[in-house]
């Protein structure tokens, strides 16, 4: 399938290790010309070392001076953005009496105003080339909740609710925003996690549960950053013209909703 | 991107035209082989012979798009297990099912009788869960497969005079979150794709009954529905069958019991 992403110029934030990095060594592999964005100069120099024909560039984006910064050397090194995946941020684990709520703050400063902070600043060039893709990669905990985890779940229900209204606000410019909803990826971030909790989902039988199924993915296997890269580089694509303001869970069938 | 469905088999219901045959033109270009049915044997006879033609060249260049089709009702489980049996003994297996036939009856809530309800019922539920009955033991027995159920907006989002496809429709997501769950550990991923305001002879028929209740011209009937969404246009059968070709493609391996809205940004939910 010809996903017509020859010299678009991609910007991956929280690009330099794991689903990030593999996200931007598959829109490179399509023909991209990729921006890797991290905080880590060392991890952004390896990252860039292994995706070919990409520049790192140093860039916290929970600070909204360094965004800002980010897209304008972004832009006089490339000339264009056409793509930005919001990939920056992790999972803070942790009921409510373990986490502060400073940390709960600057959890939200990242994963919430970073990606606005984002689109303020890349949709005025989007609008001027006539179009462009915004990609938010959303941690499952957005939709499944989870006691152990609450601030995450916070976060990325908001990054969720900023996707919808998000595409409705762009779209009239034809800047086409949707996420992709991993769960269940073995990568660097999952395993510094250790092992994860089993969710209780409520209306599990005692039988599904004592057996384990339902703590279990129903592919019967954890999925790799590759596959979460595969479903942006589709979104990001020219074969994904009419996908506006949804989300693809790639999780193995593990979230429970049917809608 | 290497979708990496080159000599995959492919059974397309309701694929004489519109989405249907466009998601059978998008596998045929990516490498299947595929297997189309539809009720009308002479609609059917001109969309194989179409599909045969290579009318859509794809990656794979020389290969002149191998297609077949069974005029089937999938109201009827005899038929659609003839349907099956027969794409099984052309092409050997069967890779991936693509549930699309069903028609939409019209109707609210003061129209529809139970008689409407169950024949929509019959075509969108039946149809679809005897297809899927069908094609399991086969995909089982190979320890893998791909299937996909198209499912109209109308789950989600209640129209006055869709009643029927609604019901139908949201009866259709249930079915494949819970089949998704049952194969999963057989290999098997199923999934949904949702699309809203596709042009086709359906939606071209909707916009002729606008312009004769309204008494309006075309492209006044037409701005109802490309107004209907923020992108501001009809999506195309093709743009269907891109996001399905994806979903049954080894580059979504990890994709299992979801549904993906196709819609120009129509639907209404923030997560899903």
């Amino acid at each position: 399938m010809d996903l017509g992403l020859t010299d678009k110029v991609a910007l991956v934030t929280g690009g330099s290790s794991g689903i990030g990095l593999a996200i931007a060594a598959r829109l490179a592999a399509e023909g991209c010309k990729v921006a890797i964005a991290g905080r880590q100069k060392a991890k952004l120099d390896k990252a860039v070392a292994d995706v070919p024909g990409a520049r790192g560039f140093a860039a916290d984006v929970s600070d909204a001076a360094q965004v800002a910064r980010l897209i304008d050397e972004v832009i006089a090194a490339f000339d264009r953005i056409d793509i930005v995946v919001s990939n920056a941020g992790t999972h803070l684990p942790g009921r409510l009496e373990d986490v502060e709520t400073g940390a709960l703050a600057r959890h939200l400063d990242t994963k919430v105003l970073g990606p606005w902070e984002l689109a303020k600043r890349v949709a005025p060039h989007m609008r001027k080339q006539g179009g462009g893709r915004f990609i938010v990669i959303i941690g499952q905990a957005g939709k499944v909740p989870q006691a152990n985890g609450i601030a995450s779940t916070i976060s990325n229900a908001a990054q969720h609710a900023f996707v919808k209204s998000l595409s409705d606000d762009l779209a009239r410019d034809n800047i086409l925003v949707n996420a992709v909803c991993p769960s269940r990826i073995k990568s660097p971030l999952t395993h510094a996690l250790g092992t994860l909790h089993n969710e209780v989902y409520l209306g599990r039988s005692l039988e599904q549960q004592e057996t384990r199924w339902g703590a279990e993915v129903p592919l019967g296997r954890w999925g790799t950053p590759d596959d979460i890269a595969n479903a942006v580089a589709f979104l990001a694509s020219e074969r994904a013209r009419f996908i506006v303001g949804a989300n693809i869970d790639v999780d193995g069938g593990h979230q429970r909703m049917i809608f | 991107m290497d979708l990496g469905l080159a000599g995959k088999v492919a059974l397309v219901t309701g694929a004489s035209r519109g989405i249907g045959k466009a998601i059978a033109q998008s596998l045929i270009a990516e490498g299947c082989r595929v297997a189309i049915c539809a009720r009308d044997g002479e609609r059917l006879r001109a969309a194989v012979e179409d599909l045969s033609h290579g009318q859509n060249l794809g990656q794979n260049l020389g290969q002149t798009g191998h297609a077949i089709g069974v005029v089937t009702d999938v109201t009827d489980e005899a038929a659609v297990n003839n349907f099956v049996a027969k794409a099984h003994a052309a092409f050997g297996r069967v890779d991936i099912l693509v549930n699309n036939a069903g028609t939409h009856l019209r109707g609210t809530v003061d129209s529809t009788t139970l008689d409407i309800l169950e024949r929509q019922l019959r075509d969108k539920v039946f149809g679809f869960f005897a297809m899927v009955k069908a094609v399991l033991p086969i995909m089982r027995a190979q320890k893998d497969g791909r299937i996909v159920n198209v499912i109209g907006q109308a789950a989600r989002h209640p129209h006055p005079d869709r009643f029927p496809s609604g019901v139908t429709n949201a009866a259709c997501m249930a079915l494949t979150k819970s089949v998704a769950d049952a194969v999963a550990r057989d290999n098997i991923r199923v999934n949904a794709v949702c699309p809203q305001y596709i042009e086709s002879e359906l939606l071209a028929s909707l916009i002729d009954k606008e312009m004769r209740e309204r008494k309006v011209d075309r492209a006044t009937a037409a701005a109802g529905f490309t107004r209907s969404n923020p992108l501001g246009r009809t999506g195309t059968p093709a743009e269907v069958a891109d996001l399905v070709s994806f979903l049954v493609s080894d580059s979504a391996n990890f994709v299992a019991g979801t549904a993906v809205s196709i819609d120009g940004g129509y639907h209404r939910y923030v997560f899903g």
